[in-house]
């Protein structure tokens, strides 16, 4: 129980962190990284945290069934729009794999490189 | 005809019991299939449960009443995903720079390339909302596309299929542009792909696997921040 008071106190923390500074990031993203500083200053995670967050996090593909079946209510904009929504799904996915993976690479090689020049010099 | 079978929709225990019983079937069913990530079990038992509702004459709102509490368990769970992030914290601690930078990179070709291909082929504004955050880790794009009043379900919907199609073609793509190194593969199925992505990175080796949930933790991150500029200068207000 200690562990999901925690990740709900994590999450109003980030909530309220979030309307302070009028931030236009989500609530629950501003508390999962107020809670992973809060793991960098300690050494271990409590254990009751993590049995807490590994249950949750095994439920959560199910979290997303309900709101998955709200296409229903609005399968207007995907009759009518099917295409551009297809096209980015298939482009963009092509684009972000090839770009990420080649800026990896390419930023993996030249650091090797500076080490290599390092050592000879 | 249809009225008896849509108002048992209305007991709020039957809308819960058939999420979780079409779930658990869909899943039984992935691991049948070696899982297959054209089997995802959630894009299953969302086609399932709509194709049970409209046989049964009953609409989305006889079913989502008894299923809204469901939802509230979504901030919480975003807040957990900082406990997997930081057991794969360690290996990035040698390549801090690459990392960041390869994060860049793929935060921002994921939100442009997915709002300007739209725009592009012509999706309207509230649809260029709903896409951009199409890479991000499903419960973050769900409660980011909420944020700038994009439409959650169709958020969902096109993050599983971005999901399920980078875990179908990533490793035969980037093995064809000699991209295929465990950390620089396992980094971009993340990135782009997210939790499906990771799943099937995980089969290609445990190396790929771990970068790759490193980095769809790290990306959900990054583009809550670079989202709200991004949108701005793309969409306007």
């Amino acid at each position: 129980m200690k562990g999901l008071t925690l990740l709900c106190a994590y999450q109003l923390a980030g909530e309220a962190i979030v309307r302070l500074l009028h931030a236009p990031i989500p609530g629950p993203v501003a508390g999962m990284v107020l809670l992973l500083l809060a793991l960098h200053a300690q050494h271990e995670v409590p254990s009751d945290l993590q049995q807490t967050a590994q249950g949750l996090l095994r439920f959560l593909p199910v979290l997303f069934v309900p709101i998955g079946v709200g296409l229903m209510a609005n399968s207007d904009r995907l009759a009518t729009e099917w295409m551009p929504i297809a096209g980015a799904i298939v482009l963009s996915t092509i684009v972000t794999l090839l770009a990420t993976a080649l800026a990896m690479r390419l930023l993996l090689h030249h650091r090797r490189q500076d080490a290599k020049a390092v050592r000879r010099g | 005809m249809d009225a008896p079978l849509a108002s048992i929709w209305s007991l709020p225990l039957v809308p819960i019991t058939v999420t979780f019983a079409a779930f658990q079937f869909a899943s039984a069913v992935h691991s049948r299939f070696n899982f297959n990530p054209l089997l995802n079990p959630i894009a299953t038992s969302i086609g399932m449960i709509i194709v049970a509702l409209e046989l049964s004459g009953a609409g989305y709102e006889d079913y989502s009443a008894a299923t809204q509490w469901l939802q509230i368990l979504l901030g919480p769970a975003v807040v957990a995903l900082a406990i997997p992030l930081h057991a794969h914290w360690s290996k990035i601690r040698a390549i801090v720079l690459p990392v960041t930078g390869a994060l860049v990179v793929g935060s921002l070709s994921g939100v442009i390339s997915a709002v300007e291909i739209a725009r592009a082929l012509g999706a309207s504004h509230d649809t260029l909302i709903a896409i951009a955050p199409k890479s991000v880790t499903t419960a973050i794009a769900i409660v980011l596309s909420a944020n700038h009043g994009g439409d959650p379900s169709l958020t969902a919907a096109i993050v599983l299929a971005t999901g399920i199609l980078g875990a179908c073609i990533g490793p035969e793509l980037l093995a064809a542009f000699r991209l295929s190194e465990p950390c620089a593969l396992g980094f971009a199925m993340g990135v782009t792909a997210h939790a499906v992505g990771t799943s099937r990175a995980l089969q290609v080796c445990t190396e790929a696997g771990a970068f790759s949930a490193l980095a769809l933790g790290l990306n959900g991150i990054v583009t809550s921040f670079l989202l709200a500029p991004l949108l701005h200068f793309m969409v306007g207000p």
